[in-house]
């Protein structure tokens, strides 16, 4: 197995940072979803999944204390921390988000991997904080690009936004809305954002 | 669905001219330049939640002496939103001079307090006045450490706004009206940070979006696409969440409904578009 230093391009030295940031730009680089369309498609899922079994395992090292390459195999977050997290999915599916959201704040940063953010993007969510719940499963599929648990919840949010988007447009444009209606619509939205400080349309 | 019939939009042009005039006689005489847009839509929400009567005349008045135009008479929705577009109108002027200390905005502000003594809702305006300090409070906080949850934010500005839109109701009609507020506010939070990303970026000034575009994009003030996108699909699900408010308020005129749906989706969708443009554009 390769030394996860090597993987990442870090040196031993390096800080928790700059791992941090070493492993982002990688992801970037080789996130999936710049392939999707490329027969290299299967190349570049293997080299993600190096990327991310080196960031976990320098994690739980530092974590633990454990000296760098004592753990003879790699393993993600996500099995890692199964018994806490299968708490917190228990939680969350009977309804108790305070307690899920509290345990979840109760593991370390330098413990939170990709099943920590799907789970907290799963009680944001349920909040109403969409944005926020967003960023939360875009960081799950950095971090676990095969997931299709992690991919699928942010495509829900995606996908319920754009039906709600589509429902909308085509019940008024498609059935032909007037000059007049549109101007009085985009004049009252334009005054929601005047209250805040800002201005849609500058002439009014 | 969310089109304005000719009767629906008279409704609104009668409760904006009503409002007008509301401001004028109720609150002060030169408070009608408060007026604004938002004050007409919280009259639309206290008139659908309240379900008081209305009346509606033809008047003249100073800005259209020659033709008589549809007013929506006196009623406590309007003299509510009056005041709290008085309200508004003192903490838009306050906070702007906050930001950026000009002579204008200095000789503002007298003007302004007046306003707000005016407005008579010292309860509420208590209440704003300390949810508006928080989130100027979490602005400070993140700005000092460099990093913001968007969402935490919003929710402080949908906090400000909810009991406006809540004031003196009770049982569902306050539950549901606090919702909307909260959402509405929620919303004009997060476009008014994608409106000021590029002014802010460019004053150095704080911007809820700054933190992760000046990360992504070091050359200058502008949404990475993968944040334009979730700010896209978290500004639709928001009217989604106060458009489901709205289909709950329990109102016999089904006009006023129809209308504020239409600002909903269609109004506020439109600024979206302008914003951000498409998704996957």
């Amino acid at each position: 197995m390769k030394d996860p230093y090597k993987v990442l391009g870090v040196s031993r030295d390096a800080t928790d940072e700059e791992i941090k940031k070493a492993y982002y730009e990688l992801a970037r680089k080789y996130h999936p979803d710049n392939y999707q369309d490329s027969p290299l498609f299967d190349l570049v899922e293997e080299k993600m999944k190096e990327i991310n079994e080196a960031y976990e395992q320098i994690r739980r090292e530092r974590a633990s204390g454990e000296k760098p390459g004592s753990s003879g195999s790699y393993r993600a977050s996500s099995q890692e921390y199964s018994p806490i997290y299968a708490e917190i999915r228990r939680r969350i599916n009977a309804g108790d988000f305070i307690t899920a959201e509290a345990m979840l704040n109760e593991i370390p940063d330098g413990e939170r991997g990709a099943e920590w953010h799907f789970l907290r993007g799963c009680v944001l969510t349920q909040k109403g904080w969409y944005y926020d719940a967003q960023k939360e499963f875009e960081s799950a599929c950095y971090m676990d690009p095969g997931n299709t648990e992690y991919r699928t919840a942010l495509n829900n949010i995606r996908n319920s936004a754009a039906a709600y988007n589509r429902t909308y447009r085509t019940d008024t444009f498609g059935g032909g809305i007037s000059v007049c209606d549109a101007c009085t619509a985009l004049l009252c939205a334009d005054c929601l954002c005047e209250c805040c400080g800002s201005d849609l349309i500058s002439c009014c | 669905m969310p089109q304005l019939r000719v009767c629906e939009h008279e409704c609104w042009r009668a409760v904006y001219c009503g409002l007008c005039k509301c401001m004028g006689r109720h609150v002060c005489a030169d408070s009608a330049l408060a007026l604004s847009y938002d004050a007409a839509f919280l009259a639309l929400v206290r008139l659908a939640a309240t379900g008081e009567k209305t009346e509606i005349s033809a008047r003249r008045c100073i800005l259209h002496p020659t033709k008589k135009r549809l007013v929506m008479e006196p009623n406590d929705s309007l003299r509510f939103s009056a005041s709290v577009g008085a309200l508004l109108a003192y903490h838009k002027i306050a906070d702007d001079f906050s930001d950026e200390r000009t002579l204008f905005r200095l000789l503002l502000l007298p003007e302004a307090k007046r306003l707000r003594r005016k407005a008579g809702l010292s309860e509420l305006d208590a209440i704003v006045t300390e949810r508006l300090g928080a989130l100027y409070e979490a602005e400070r906080v993140a700005q000092k450490e460099h990093g913001a949850s968007l969402d935490k934010l919003a929710e402080l500005a949908g906090a400000a706004l909810s009991p406006i839109f809540a004031y003196r109701l009770e049982g569902s009609a306050a539950r549901v009206t606090a919702e909307l507020g909260r959402r509405v506010g929620r919303w004009v939070y997060i476009a008014d940070a994608a409106h000021d990303l590029e002014k802010d970026f460019r004053k150095k000034r704080f911007n809820p979006f700054l933190f992760g575009a000046a990360q992504e994009n070091p050359e200058g003030g502008k949404l990475s696409a993968a944040d334009r996108e979730a700010a896209i699909a978290a500004m639709a699900l928001e009217r989604r969440a106060a458009e489901a408010a709205i289909n709950l308020i329990e109102c016999a005129d089904a006009g006023i409904i129809s209308i504020l749906r239409n600002i909903i989706t269609l109004g506020m969708g439109s600024v979206e578009e302008k914003l951000l443009g498409s998704s996957g554009a």
